[in-house]
Order: C-alpha cells, then structure tokens, then sequence
C-alpha cells in the first residue's frame, strides 16, 4: 500500500497534537500582523535543518536576511549556522508588485530549491503576490503550481499570508480549499488572564481532525511552541493507600492515617493568616529535605516573599534544591499555560509533590472556568502520582466551591478564634478519602519556628 | 526558422489524422484564459496536447507554465531555441516535455544534431503521438 512520507513540523507540541505533516504538501499560514506568522514558519525550516538534516528556503517579501536572522537568533534559532552547513538559503523578494514578480518567484524559487535540493520552502508572504494587477494568475499559480512543485521536489511548502486587522475571514480566496492545509494564528483578548494566542487547525490532509484550537507561545529559546491541552486524560491512577509520605508534622500524620496518601489531593482552606501557606510549606521542605521533588506555586505572594517564609520556618534555602518556587499573576496568564506548565512538570516527575498556594486567585480571575482546569491537573497528578496540595481562602466547607471540595481528597479546615483577647489558630481534618476522620478542632502553633499541633 | 517548423509539425500532425488548432484560448478552471500557438487533438478520444514556443527556457518560466499545463489539464510540449538544461530537467521532472529546435544541444531530452530536420520533425510528432493517443 502506498503510504505519503510523514513530514514533522518540528514545532514542539505541534506535531503531538496535529499529527504533523506530509511530504508535497502545501501549507497555509495565515494570521493577522504579528500572529507569529513568520516565526511559526523560520521554526520549520530551522528545526527540519537541524533535527532532521533536511535543506529548506524561505523567500521573504518583507523582512531582509539582516532582520530575519536578528529577529530569529532572539528567539532562539540560529540561520546563520544551517546556512554555513549549505542546509539554508534566504532569499529577499521585497515589493514584488512589478509585472514581472511571478517571474522572478519563478526564477529564485525553483533555481534555489534544485540547487539545494530543499525539502522545505516558505514563501512568506504570498499577499503582495495577491495584490497584483494579474492577481487571479497569481492565484492560479499558487495554487497549482506549487502544489506541483511540491509533489516533484518531494518538499513540504509553506505559504503565509495577512488577515488584515480587525478581518477573521482568509483573504486568499480560493486557495484554503485547494492546499493542503490551513493553519490560522490569532490573538484573542479576553477579559479574565493575559491575552491568548490561538492556533486554529481549519484544515489538515490525511490526519483525522475536526477544526481544532491550540494555545500556543512565543518566546526564547523555543521560538513557538504549542501548549499541552486539557481534557484529554482519562481516569486513571496508581494510588496504593500504604504508600504515603508524612507531612512531616507527627500529629497531622496521625490525623490523616498516617501521612498522605501518594497521589492524593488535599486543599487547605482557612481565613487570611489562619497559616495555610506555611502548612503547604512546612509539609513541602520536609520532603524535599528527605530527598523529594516539588513544585510551589504561588498565586498571590511574590517568590522572594516565599524564600523568606521558609527562612523564617527555620529552613536554609540552600538544603531545599529540588524545591522550585514560581510566583503567577493570575491577570498574566492563560489557563492553558498554567497546564501547560503543571502537566509539564507533572509528567517530568512522577511521584513529586505539587502545590497550588492561593487558587482562589484564580477563581476570581477566570471564575468557574478555572474550575475544569484544576480537574485536569488532578486527573493528569493522579495518574502520576503526584501528590497535590491545594490552598484556598475560605472560612468554612460550605463555602468552598462545592466543586473543589469534591475533586479533593482531603480536607483540611483552618480556623481562627479569639479567645481571652488572645488569637488561637485550630484546624481539623474535614475529609481524609480512604483514611478514617478524627473531625475534632486542634491548636495549631507556631513554636521555635516549627508548626506544633497540641 | 520557428513558424517554419511548427509548420511542419502542423503538417505532419494532419497528415497523421489529427486536428490542429491555430492559436487557440482555453479556460482553466480558475477562470484564467491561456492562449497556445498550435492546439493537437486526437479526434478519437479528445485528448489535446498544447505547444507552446519560448525563445528561451529558464527557471523564469518553470511556474507559470506548469500553472497552466494543471489548470486547464492539457499537456504541454515546449519548443525553445534555447534553455537552461537545470531548468529543463525539473520541467521534466514535471510532466513537461521540451524539444529544443535551435543550435544549443546540450539537453537530456532530445539531442538534435545541427539545424532541426525533418527527422526530428519526425521524432518529436512521434513521441507527441504516442502521448495522445496513450
């Protein structure tokens, strides 16, 4: 049975997800200014030279070597490297608005491409191509030829082409049901987090896929990458309830049934100052200290207001190596990217412990929505064992979204109380999944800078 | 020299039983009108062949004439005086036959010694023949 050759993209995330793409097939990039366009196709050219070894041109409408090369050495990708291995030629095609444009297309594309029998070609971008007084050549060119060209050179071709601002609709016409492919990059602006770039699969030849979007991001060193989607985890989960690790605060073990489960998720609600962080703190040191990995994440506090917490728990920074600290402002991000980088680091350490300080900051932000994202970590946690823990400011269970408190497996209520003008700190065990629950309040104290509980 | 030999190509195609049409429009499926200087059919099966002749062949002309040979789905046969022997090859590589009827002769297609003859009149309606009525 004759089978096309898979061509990889080399973008990460974006072959994981799309299946990536074939050889002679013909590709449309398009997307308003500043999409990432061009970054998205310098990726696949840069990544087939040097994962793959496969020569690749990309002819510019609009941006000269000196620029491109500049613009893509920031984001990580060196073109002068493959160029000096013969694996890279860029050609610079500015104002092709003469007569004769698709002539010199003609001449540099082809001539190029045979001489250094590329396997990949972008032509960024084919708009001006459009804009010319024999645009409907243009097209038919375009689109017939390059797919030809595609076929017989056995390449992969990428053409990018603008959306005008404030336009959703693919100005090229006809051409998205000719190629093979439309990929379609935006901007979306919401009001809840930062603003979102949107990767919309419209259509892909021979893979199995309906109209799909995809989180994607921009940056050093990756260039463009494509961020993990939620929702696609099943249920699935290696928890044994005698694997447990202790919270490193005798009592509490007690309380819990021994520790914590392995895998387990536990939040941690309470009012402000009722001492929520520095139990998820004290609990992380103490394992990370017996050889554990984990990952704090803060959604309210500022990291060096972290480090000095834990200092102030009595614990030498230098000793928690295997500690990571990220400090998110919830207004900063997308939902996809806090999965992106939980399940990132979920999947990399099987085993480890996660905390979330303050998700309340996230509710507030992106209100119930949030609330899907987080049932995506846990199942993704789950199946990793990686054990969770979850702070939130709430008075009572009641309170608590009835949601979270049903994703977790523990729960564990601080409180504060005022007795003979004096604040005491309890807290108790709401809800211990597979342990049996001792639902009485205790003091919680803060002695020589250790939690105690009496 | 060249509308002597198209002439001749013209005549030999009629004396084989097919019907030549004189620069001829056709419209592709996009709705571009291409003209070609001689139009071959096969009366029998409608299969038509366009011959189109360029002074010289080069990678210039590689994406527009392939455009045309997919857009109104007609073979094309090239008659050059001249051409690129790279720029030939992928034409080639392309489904594209081109016949150089001038003095050059380092193409892989087909090699003429001297001035084009009425031999190689011969050979190229032959090859043109097979494909038409193939």
């Amino acid at each position: 049975m004759y089978r096309l050759e898979y061509c990889p993209s080399g973008i990460p995330g974006f072959d994981e997800v799309t299946g990536g793409f074939y050889r002679g097939q013909v590709i449309l990039v398009a997307g308003n200014a500043g999409s990432g366009k061009t970054t998205f196709s310098a990726k696949f050219i840069y990544e087939g030279a040097r994962k793959f070894n496969e020569p690749g041109i990309y002819i510019s409408t609009g941006e000269s070597k000196r620029e491109f090369y500049s613009y893509m050495h920031d984001l990580g990708m060196n073109f002068e490297e493959i160029e000096k291995m013969n694996l890279f030629r860029f050609i610079e095609m500015f104002s092709p608005t003469s007569n004769d444009a698709l002539m010199i297309l003609s001449e540099k594309l082809t001539a190029n491409a045979l001489e250094i029998k590329a396997k990949r070609i972008v032509i960024d971008s084919i708009s001006p191509f459009l804009k010319l007084t024999q645009a409907m050549e243009a097209r038919a060119i375009l689109q017939n030829a390059l797919r030809s060209l595609a076929k017989t050179l056995d390449s992969t071709i990428l053409l990018t082409v603008e959306i005008p601002t404030g336009e959703t609709r693919i100005g090229a016409e006809i051409e998205e049901f000719v190629v093979d492919g439309v990929i379609k990059l935006r901007l979306e602006v919401g009001e809840a987090g930062s603003p979102r770039r949107i990767m919309e699969v419209l259509k892909l030849r021979g893979r199995s896929m309906g109209r799909v979007a995809y989180e994607y991001e921009i940056g050093s060193p990756y260039g463009i990458r494509v961020l993990q989607s939620v929702g696609f985890e099943e249920y699935e989960s290696f928890i044994n309830r005698e694997d447990r690790l202790s919270t490193g605060i005798e009592r509490l073990d007690k309380l819990l049934g021994d520790g914590l489960i392995k895998g387990s998720s536990t939040l941690i609600l309470g009012p402000s100052g009722s001492g929520k962080t520095l139990l998820i703190l004290t609990i992380i040191a103490e394992n990370v200290l017996k050889g554990e990995k984990a990952l704090f994440i803060t959604f309210e506090e500022p990291k060096q207001q972290i480090f000095e917490t834990l200092k102030f728990l009595n614990y030498n920074i230098n000793e928690l190596k295997d500690l990571k600290i990220i400090s998110i402002n919830p207004r900063a991000i997308s939902l996809t990217k806090i999965y992106d980088l939980i399940s990132n680091f979920i999947i990399n350490n099987a085993g480890a412990i996660l905390a979330l300080d303050g998700i309340n900051a996230l509710i507030r932000e992106f209100g119930n929505i949030f609330l899907k994202t987080l049932r995506d970590v846990l199942v993704i946690a789950k199946k990793h064992k990686v054990t969770v823990l979850m702070s939130m400011l709430r008075e009572t269970v009641r309170d608590v979204v009835t949601y979270v408190s049903t994703l977790a497996d523990n729960i564990i209520r601080l409180r504060i109380r005022e007795i003979d003008g004096k604040l005491i700190r309890e807290f108790t065990v709401v809800k211990a999944r597979m342990s049996s629950v001792d639902s009485t309040f205790h003091n919680i104290e803060l002695i020589n800078g250790k939690l105690v509980i009496k | 020299m060249t509308s002597e030999i198209i002439e001749k190509l013209v005549k030999e195609f009629e004396k084989a039983g097919f019907k030549v049409h004189r620069r001829r429009t056709v419209s592709g499926i996009s709705g571009i009108t291409y003209s070609f200087e001689v139009l071959i059919e096969n009366p029998k099966t409608g299969k038509k062949i366009a011959i189109t002749y360029i002074d010289e062949v080069g990678f210039k002309d590689i994406l527009s004439i392939s455009a045309s040979r997919i857009d109104t789905g007609i073979g094309h046969v090239l008659l050059a005086r001249d051409a690129n022997p790279k720029a030939v090859e992928l034409l080639t590589r392309m489904g594209i036959n081109v016949y150089i009827v001038g003095s050059r002769r380092e193409l892989t297609t087909i090699i003429m010694k001297g001035e084009t003859t009425d031999n190689d009149i011969k050979l190229i309606v032959s090859r043109l023949r097979s494909t038409l009525e193939s």
